[in-house]
């Protein structure tokens, strides 16, 4: 309870200061860091999906990358076949990550902690030699590449284009407050109430008569979808989809990316995807050996600030 | 490493004078230097290069599976420039380099980082084919004059083909197609496995082996073994997927730390040994893998590619001796060839417009137009792909008692240029 409270205080503050200073990023940031930024909002939409499960529902899933990855292949194979609407070709994203989170959550849910973390970094993998393998779809290790970006009615007759890397950006930010509103909407409902009770006492959560495995199931596949929706967004932005993105080093990416910036939180994975992103694309072209850097940060925080960005904040 | 760092402080102190410090201050420096060099007496050295600084944006591998080949490309590039005093044109000449890694998403970011925040008036690199491949759009849209330095992916000669884009390595259909028709017909072997990198590179240069080899009566025994690439786990199950009974040869594309680890099992294995013939793309058997893996080398191996160390040419003695002496004691390989041809592409090209790179039509002619003899032979563009035209040697790996294991030139297929259209 005196967390609740606690986050009434912080969070609204936060919250507006991170809206306003990426709202203004297109004014002042030069062409390159526009592009980094769009990335990391992209990739935080993906880790707050992470967040919803790790946090609120207690799942460690490792192979999150798999929903992102079939968002950006569905995402492209869409937009290759002169399909170019922005909505259908997010709600393709979100429903293929629905779609593939449903038989991998409903096998994978039956089991816990350490088992489950293994079966989902198992399932991801699976997805990831099958984009590699089925060249005929997939293209291979080459992946699909020449993905244009979308057109949306509105936006043309403004005279918007999305090619244009700050309207691109702001389309993201926009699918990012979303995704968080969404989120932080579930979380404090009843459904999310429960996911929590869950976690933390499942067996207390069924003899009180809660279907646990159904409401992490459905917690599951709603994360999946909205990884898709990150996933589709990659895809435009970057004009290709391979198979990369489905690789487990992105699932673990985005693990360290919501514990830097603090898990049980949704604002935390925003910040962390932000400060690994930085890394990733924008340091890394500067500085030799990043991941040296990365790995010495995570260990620090994993030690020394356990609740990660946000809990520096809070204490502040 | 020292490098960059010098690169990166020598770009931050000329933002920070305005030019006309910046030129009293490189003037004073220069006189002072020219006085003590000279012993004391004032006389007038020959000037540098007066027009606008030419940034050179080399976008390549320094980390992952490919990172020697990045670093070849750039020793050999460096020591070209270091050659002509680093201009052309009129203009200095200066590389930014930004590491390209294994992933399309890095080698995305690192092209946009030299073009956007560095400003570069033109592109060279590119090791891996989908790196080259997924940034082609963006050079192409953005008029970037570029140069591919290794990407061999072919539809960059063809269908993805750009004004702005040439090529000065190879296309992967090159180096293979030969080495089909020498190996059923020169060698008789008819009954060859296909080993490779699962990636664009790999599937493009089997596919044109199997062209040439089946025409010539050749039967390709399945199944093909296929690694991931970049294979970071074990090759064991590949190697042993060698059925080694049923065929004459393999005929293998791999390379970098690929080869290496693939090659290294396979001695390990004793599975070279029992192989009549292995046969490849030359970078399977390049200096960079012999020289990791040393007696594990696949002895008698017969490549083709457009380059060997062992070519008698002037040019490439030249080359390697030099090159040699220039990165302490390294041997050349055929990357570093590459990176040389490239930078003298760029230097040809420059001093042909005078310099002058606003009008990009004329300076991509001034490319266009290059030819040169090259450690590797005649060198020229074909008008038709924007492709490098030479020749493909076959090579036999042999253990050379001063060059130690190197590959021997045993035959060669002159103008070898790229079929697309």
């Amino acid at each position: 309870m005196i967390r609740g409270r606690f986050r009434a205080a912080w969070r609204p503050g936060l919250l507006a200061i991170l809206t306003l200073a990426l709202a203004s990023v297109p004014m002042w940031a030069p062409r390159f860091w526009i592009y980094i930024a769009t990335q990391a909002l992209i990739f935080a939409i993906f880790a707050m999906s992470l967040d919803f499960l790790l946090g609120y529902a207690g799942l460690p899933s490792f192979g999150h990358a798999a929903f992102y990855g079939v968002g950006a292949y569905a995402c492209a194979l869409l937009a290759l076949r002169q399909v170019d609407g922005l909505i259908p070709l997010l709600v393709v994203g979100a429903a293929a990550g629905a779609l593939i989170a449903a038989p991998i959550g409903a096998l994978s849910l039956r089991t816990t902690g350490i088992y489950f973390l293994m079966l989902t970094l198992a399932f991801g993998q699976m997805l990831w030699g099958l984009a590699v393998n089925w060249t005929s779809l997939t293209r291979g290790t080459d992946g699909l590449i020449g993905i244009p970006r979308p057109t949306l009615a509105g936006l043309d007759a403004l005279n918007i284009s999305l090619y244009e890397r700050g309207p691109f950006f702001f389309l993201c930010l926009v699918v990012a407050i979303l995704t968080f509103l969404l989120l932080e909407m579930l979380a404090r409902s009843p459904f999310g109430k429960t996911l929590e009770g869950i976690r933390d006492n499942e067996r207390r959560m069924r003899a009180l008569g809660y279907p646990s495995f159904r409401y992490r199931l459905a917690a599951f596949v709603i994360a999946g979808s909205i990884a898709g929706i990150a996933g589709s967004l990659a895809a435009m932005s970057n004009g290709y989809a391979t198979p990369d993105l489905l690789y487990w080093t992105v699932s673990g990416l985005a693990l360290v990316a919501v514990v830097v910036g603090g898990a049980r939180s949704l604002i935390g994975p925003v910040l962390g995807a932000f400060a690994v992103l930085f890394g990733q694309l924008g340091l890394s072209t500067y500085v030799p050996r990043w991941e040296l850097i990365l790995g010495t940060l995570f260990i620090a925080f994993v030690l020394f600030v356990p609740r990660g960005l946000v809990g520096l904040v809070r204490r502040a | 490493m020292a490098d960059e760092i010098q690169g990166y402080l020598d770009r931050k102190l000329v933002e920070n004078l305005d030019r006309r410090e910046f030129l009293q201050m490189g003037l004073t420096v220069a006189g002072a230097a020219a006085f003590v060099a000279c012993g004391g007496s004032p006389t007038s050295g020959p000037s540098g290069p007066t027009g606008p600084e030419f940034k050179l944006g080399v976008v390549l591998p320094y980390s992952g599976v490919y990172a020697e080949l990045g670093n070849s490309i750039t020793n050999g590039m460096r020591m070209y420039f270091d050659s002509v005093g680093n201009q052309a044109g009129n203009r200095k000449i200066t590389m930014i380099t930004a590491d390209e890694q294994v992933q399309l998403a890095d080698a995305v970011a690192a092209t946009k980082k030299v073009v956007e925040q560095d400003g570069v008036d033109m592109v060279a690199g590119y090791v891996s084919s989908p790196n080259a491949a997924g940034n082609r759009n963006y050079l192409d849209g953005q008029k970037i004059p570029t140069l591919v330095a290794n990407a061999g992916v072919n539809s960059l000669s063809r269908a993805a083909k750009s004004p702005f884009i040439y090529r000065t390595s190879f296309s992967n259909w090159q180096p293979a197609h030969p080495v089909g028709t020498y190996v059923a017909e020169k060698l008789g072997k008819k009954r060859i496995q296909l080993v490779y990198a699962k990636y664009g590179a790999g599937l493009e240069s089997v596919a044109s082996f199997k062209e040439t080899f089946t025409a010539a009566g050749g039967t390709i025994v399945g199944p093909d073994v296929a690694t991931p690439f970049p294979n970071n786990g074990d090759q064991t199950p590949f190697v042993q997927a060698i059925q080694i009974d049923k065929i004459d040869g393999i005929y293998s594309f791999m390379s970098g730390t690929d080869a290496v680890t693939f090659l290294k099992k396979a001695y390990e294995l004793g599975t070279l040994t029992r192989l009549a013939l292995v046969s490849g793309a030359g970078f399977f058997v390049e200096q960079d893998v012999l020289a990791a893996i040393t007696d594990a080398a696949p002895a008698g191996a017969i490549t083709g590619l457009h380059w060997a160390l062992t070519l008698p040419n002037k040019e490439n003695q030249d080359f390697i001796s030099k090159y040699s002496k220039k990165f302490s004691g390294r041997q050349a390989d055929v990357f570093a060839v590459q990176g040389f041809d490239t930078a003298r592409v760029i230097v040809e090209a420059l001093n042909g417009v005078k310099g002058n790179t606003d009008n990009k039509d004329a300076f991509m002619k001034a490319i266009a137009g290059v030819s040169f003899k090259s450690p590797r032979g005649d060198f020229k563009f074909d008008a038709n792909t924007n492709n490098v035209v030479q020749t493909i040697y076959i090579r036999k790996t042999v253990k050379d008692p001063k060059l130690g294991w190197t590959n021997q030139v045993i035959d060669q297929y002159p103008g070898v240029a790229d079929p697309g259209k």
